[in-house]
C-alpha cells in the first residue's frame, strides 16, 4: 500500500475524498467520514471490535479502472461449443478482489438477460460464460466485463498432470474406501459366524455380495497397479506395484475360488491393502504437487496479456493484446502496480520494482531509463515504457522456471544406489513369499488359506514405496526452497555434493568484491598525455572490469564516446591487452604482461606503482612501443557481507581460500583492511585456479565460488560450481548453482539447507531399510495379517512424506 | 430372514446413491470453489428487498 503524504482527507470508511460540505468529523476519534452512511458502518465495525478490518483489509485502491479495449480474436481458444448451439466461454478475470466483485459482475451479466448462465470461482477467479452467439456476442459480453473495471484474460481449460493424477487417485480412493466400508459390514458378519456358527445360505450371500463390492475395487481402483506392473513386467522389470498387484491379486483370486469351494474369503484383505495403498499414493501426489508449485507459482506471475504502445508519444494510445503477440524491439506500457509482462529494457519513466519472486530480494529496485526489467516483478510506482528484449522461452523467469524444472525431476547419486536396490529387492520378495509359502505348507499343519495369506503379507510389507519416495521428496522440497532464497541448483546430485562440501575456494573480484571497479589515481608521462584517448578507446571495447574502469575513468566528462570497432586487440586471459592502433602497438595491463613483451621499465611510474600497491591498490599498466608511460590505481569495493560470509563459511567448518589474479600484497591489503581472516593464493591465471582445485585434498569435497564467465573451467573443476549472477543468462553450463542475487550469505544459507537434505534423504532410507529388516521376517513369521501389513507400509511412506516436508520450513 | 435381504438390499442402494451424488457433484466442480459461497449468501439482490 502506498502512502500518500498530503493534506487531503479521506473517509475513514470507503476512502473516498472528503469534500467540506456534508462530510462529518468525529473529533474524539480524529476520523473523517464522506457522509453519516459511512459513519455508521464505521460505528457498527467498531462497535463489534472489528475495525481492525481496516488494517486488515487490502484492497485500499478504489481509484477507477480504467477503460481496456479487448480484442476477442484471442478468445478463441477459450471456446467450447456446445450441441445446442450455444458457447461456453472461459476466462479468468483480473482485478477481482474480494466476494463483492464476483456478485457485481454476475449480477451485470446476468441483468443484461441474453447470458444463459455464468460461474465465477471465488479462489481461482476463473469464470464460466454461457451463451447463444445469437443473442450477444463475446466483443459485448467482454465489453459488460471490462465497462465494470474488470480485465477479463482468456484461458484454455487444461489440468496439469500432476493435478490429473492427484484427482484420478482421489477418485480411486474413495471409490475403494466407501466399497471397503460396506464389505467390512459382511467380513464382521463372517467373522463372527466362523466362530459361532452361521447358517449355511446366509454365509454364501454375505460371500456373494462380497464378491460383488470387491470386484470393482479390484478391476477400477487398482487398475493402475496392475497396468504399471504388466508394462514393467514386459520390458523384464520389476517395480513397487508388481508387489502390491500381487498381492492384491492373490488375495481377490484365492477368494473367488473359496467361495465355490466352500473355504474362507479374503475379500476384505485384498480390497484394504488397495485402499491404503491408494490413500498412499494420492497423499504422495499432493506432496510433489505442493513441491512442483514453485514452477507453476513462478509462470503463474507472468501476466498473459500486454499493453502495446503504439505511439511513444500517447502513453493512453495502447492496445491489449496476447503475450505471444509481441515481437522483440516493440514498445510495452507497464501500469503503476500490474506486473512486468516481458523482459525490456526501460526507455520511459521511473520506478521501484519489486523482483523478490525472481530473486529473493525484499527490497524493491529503484529502475529508471536504460535498466532492464524482468518478466514476473512487479511495478510499484510509477508508469514505465519499455522496449521488449526477450520474449517467450528467453525471459529470465521462463529460464529460471526450466531450470528448477529440470532440477527437481532429478536424482541424487543417493538415489541410484536405492533404484539399483529396489530392482533386485522386488523380485527378491516374490521368490521370497513363496518360499513363506512352501514353508509354512510343509513344515506345519496350517490351512492352505492362512499360508496363502501369509505369503501375501511378505509381498505387502515389503513393497519398497517409501524407499522410492526417500530421495525424489526431499529434492522437490529442498529445491523450492533454495529458489526461495535465491539460489539454484542444477541438479539433485548438486544438492547432495554441496552437503559434503568443506573446501571452498573464492575468486576476489566480482565475487567476494562487488566489480564495480574504479581508477581513485593515475600517473602519466607528460610527452603522451594525447594517447589517452587512445587507451579509453582500447579499453572501451574490452568486457574486463578493469577495462571497464579505466574507460569510464578517461570518458567520464565526455557525454558521446566515438567507438573505433575497428581497433585490431587481443586479450590474454589474466594479463592484459595488446592493441595496434594506426600502426602503433599499445599494451594494457598487469606487470606480467608487460614481462611477457620486455617492456622498458620507467623510474617514475614504476616507483608509483610500488606505492600503489603497497596501499592495496590494483595497478594496470600501460606501454607504448614497449615503453612504459603510464600507471593506473584502481580499486574495487568489497561486498558488505563479505566479512559475515567468510566468518560463517568458517564457523561451519570449512576452509576457506581466496584466489586471486592480483599480487598478493594488494589482495592481503584488503583482505586485512576489512578484517577478514581467509588464506590467499595470488598472481595467478584463470587456468591456475583450476589446476589448485585439481591438487586439493579431496576433490569431492571442493567449491569454487566465481564469476561464470572468468573461472568457468574452475567451476566446472570444483565438485560444486557457484556462478555470481552476471547476467539474465542462467544456462549453466560451467556452474552447478547459480546465485539469482549477488548476495554471498545465500551461499551459506544454501549450504545448510543442503546438509539439511542430505541428512534427510539419508534417514528416510535409514527408516525404509530398517522398516523392511524388521516387517518382512515378523510376516515371514506369519506374525502380520495382509491387512496390518498394508497399514505398515502406508505408514511407513507417510513418515518419509512427513520427513521430507520437514524442509519447507 | 426374508427382512434381512430386503434391509441389505436397502442398505446397498442408499449407500450407493450417496456415492453416486458424491462422485457426480464432484466430477460437476461442486468442490472446486469452496470459498465463495460462504459470501454469497451476503449478496442480498436489490430488487427483492424493493418488492
Amino acid at each position: 500500500m502506498m502512502t500518500k503524504i498530503s493534506t487531503d482527507k479521506y473517509c475513514a470508511h470507503c476512502n473516498s475524498l472528503i469534500k467540506e460540505s456534508g462530510s462529518i468529523f468525529d473529533e474524539e476519534r480524529e476520523l473523517y467520514f464522506c457522509c453519516s452512511g459511512c459513519n455508521a458502518v464505521y460505528d457498527l465495525i467498531d462497535s463489534k471490535g472489528l475495525s481492525s478490518f481496516y488494517i486488515k483489509r487490502t484492497a485500499t485502491d478504489y481509484k477507477p479502472f480504467e477503460q481496456i479495449k479487448i480484442n476477442s480474436d484471442f478468445f478463441n481458444k477459450s471456446i467450447t461449443n456446445l450441441p445446442e448451439g450455444d458457447i461456453d466461454l472461459s476466462i479468468v478475470i483480473d482485478n477481482i478482489r474480494c466476494a463483492s466483485c464476483i456478485w457485481l459482475i454476475e449480477r451485470s451479466l446476468l441483468d443484461d438477460g441474453r447470458i444463459k448462465s455464468i460461474r465465477i470461482n471465488y479462489s481461482n477467479h476463473k469464470a464460466k460464460i454461457r451463451f447463444s452467439p445469437l443473442d450477444i456476442s463475446i466483443d459485448e459480453m467482454l465489453e459488460i466485463v471490462t465497462s465494470l473495471g474488470y480485465c477479463p484474460l482468456p484461458i484454455t481449460d487444461v489440468l496439469s498432470t500432476a493435478d490429473k493424477e492427484r484427482k484420478d487417485y482421489f477418485y480411486r480412493f474413495i471409490t475403494a474406501l466407501f466399497l471397503t466400508m460396506q464389505l467390512m459390514l459382511y467380513s464382521g458378519a463372517l467373522y463372527t459366524g466362523y466362530f459361532q456358527g452361521i447358517e449355511d445360505k446366509l454365509r454364501s450371500f454375505f460371500e456373494y455380495v462380497s464378491f460383488l463390492l470387491a470386484t470393482p475395487v479390484v478391476f477400477y481402483c487398482a487398475y493402475p497397479f496392475f497396468k504399471n506392473s504388466i508394462k514393467a513386467a514386459r520390458h523384464r522389470h520389476w517395480t513397487m506395484d508388481t508387489l502390491v498387484a500381487i498381492g492384491s491379486g492373490t488375495a481377490y483370486i484365492y477368494s473367488v475360488v473359496a467361495i465355490f469351494t466352500g473355504h474362507e474369503t479374503y475379500f476384505d484383505t485384498a480390497t484394504t491393502i488397495i485402499t491404503l495403498i491408494l490413500l498412499g499414493r494420492f497423499i504422495e501426489a499432493g506432496a510433489k504437487q505442493r513441491g512442483g508449485d514453485a514452477v507453476s507459482k513462478l509462470l503463474d506471475m507472468r501476466p498473459l496479456t500486454v499493453k502495446k504502445v503504439l505511439n511513444i508519444n500517447n502513453l493512453d494510445d495502447v492496445i491489449l493484446i496476447n503475450i505471444e503477440e509481441m515481437k522483440i524491439g516493440e514498445l510495452f506500457l507497464i501500469e503503476e502496480g500490474s506486473s512486468v509482462a516481458l523482459d525490456g529494457k526501460i526507455v520511459y519513466g521511473e520506478s521501484d520494482i519489486n523482483e523478490s519472486m525472481l530473486t529473493g530480494e525484499p527490497l524493491p529496485v529503484s529502475k529508471s531509463m536504460g535498466d532492464e526489467v524482468y518478466s514476473g516483478s512487479l511495478n510499484l510506482s510509477g508508469r514505465l515504457v519499455a522496449t521488449a528484449i526477450r520474449i517467450g522461452e528467453d525471459t529470465f523467469l521462463s529460464k529460471i522456471a526450466a531450470a528448477v524444472d529440470d532440477a527437481e525431476s532429478s536424482k541424487a547419486d543417493i538415489q541410484n544406489f536405492a533404484d539399483k536396490f529396489i530392482s533386485y529387492f522386488v523380485p527378491t520378495m516374490l521368490i521370497i513369499s513363496i518360499l513363506t509359502f512352501i514353508g509354512w505348507s510343509v513344515f506345519s499343519d496350517s490351512e492352505l488359506s492362512t499360508n496363502i495369506m501369509r505369503a501375501v503379507s511378505v509381498i505387502v510389507v515389503a513393497c519398497p514405496c517409501a524407499m522410492g519416495l526417500a530421495t525424489p521428496l526431499a529434492i522437490i522440497n529442498s529445491t523450492s526452497k533454495l529458489m526461495n532464497i535465491g539460489i539454484i541448483f542444477k541438479n539433485g546430485q548438486s544438492i547432495e555434493r554441496m552437503a559434503m562440501v568443506n573446501d571452498i575456494y573464492l575468486d576476489k573480484t566480482g565475487t567476494i568484491t562487488e566489480s564495480k571497479m574504479k581508477v581513485v589515481d593515475y600517473e602519466m608521462l607528460d610527452k603522451y598525455k594525447s594517447s589517452l584517448d587512445i587507451i579509453g578507446k582500447i579499453t572501451y571495447n574490452s568486457m574486463h572490469p578493469a577495462s571497464k574502469s579505466i574507460s569510464n575513468f578517461i570518458f567520464k566528462d565526455s557525454e558521446y564516446i566515438d567507438v573505433d570497432n575497428s581497433i585490431e586487440a587481443t586479450e590474454y586471459p589474466g594479463k592484459g591487452i595488446e592493441a595496434e592502433v594506426d600502426g602503433v602497438k599499445y599494451l594494457i595491463g598487469n606487470h606480467k604482461l608487460m614481462k611477457d613483451f620486455n617492456v622498458e621499465r620507467n623510474s617514475i611510474i614504476n616507483s608509483k606503482m610500488d606505492q600503489y600497491i603497497a596501499t592495496g591498490k590494483t595497478v594496470v599498466l600501460t606501454a607504448i612501443h614497449n615503453k612504459l608511460f603510464a600507471v593506473f590505481a584502481i580499486t574495487d569495493t568489497i561486498r558488505h557481507e563479505a566479512k559475515i560470509f567468510v566468518d560463517q563459511l568458517i564457523y561451519d567448518g570449512n576452509k576457506v581460500t581466496l584466489l586471486t589474479g592480483d599480487n598478493h600484497s594488494s589482495a592481503k591489503y584488503m583482505i586485512i583492511s576489512n578484517d577478514i581472516s581467509i588464506d590467499i593464493i595470488s598472481d595467478i591465471s584463470p587456468f591456475d585456479k583450476s589446476n589448485i582445485i585439481d591438487r586439493a585434498k579431496d576433490i569431492n569435497k571442493t567449491c569454487m565460488i566465481g564469476d561464470g564467465i572468468n573461472d568457468a573451467v574452475a567451476l566446472t573443476k570444483a565438485s560444486v560450481g557457484i556462478s555470481m549472477r552476471n547476467s539474465t543468462d542462467i544456462s549453466m553450463e560451467s556452474a552447478s548453482a547459480i546465485l539469482l542475487r549477488n548476495d554471498l550469505t545465500i551461499i551459506n544459507q544454501a549450504q545448510k539447507i543442503c546438509r539439511k537434505s542430505l541428512r534427510i534423504m539419508k534417514e528416510n532410507l535409514l527408516w525404509s531399510f530398517s522398516y523392511n529388516l524388521v516387517a518382512i521376517p515378523l510376516a515371514v513369521a506369519g506374525y502380520i495379517h495382509p491387512v496390518m501389513s498394508a497399514a505398515f507400509m502406508s505408514f511407513s511412506s507417510l513418515m518419509v512424506i512427513l520427513n521430507s516436508s520437514r524442509l519447507r520450513k | 430372514m426374508f427382512t434381512l435381504y430386503i434391509l441389505i438390499l436397502l442398505s446397498l442402494v442408499v449407500g450407493v446413491t450417496g456415492y453416486v451424488i458424491f462422485m457426480y457433484s464432484s466430477k460437476k466442480q461442486q468442490f472446486d470453489d469452496i470459498e465463495a459461497p460462504k459470501y454469497r449468501m451476503l449478496d442480498d439482490d436489490d430488487e427483492d428487498i424493493n418488492r
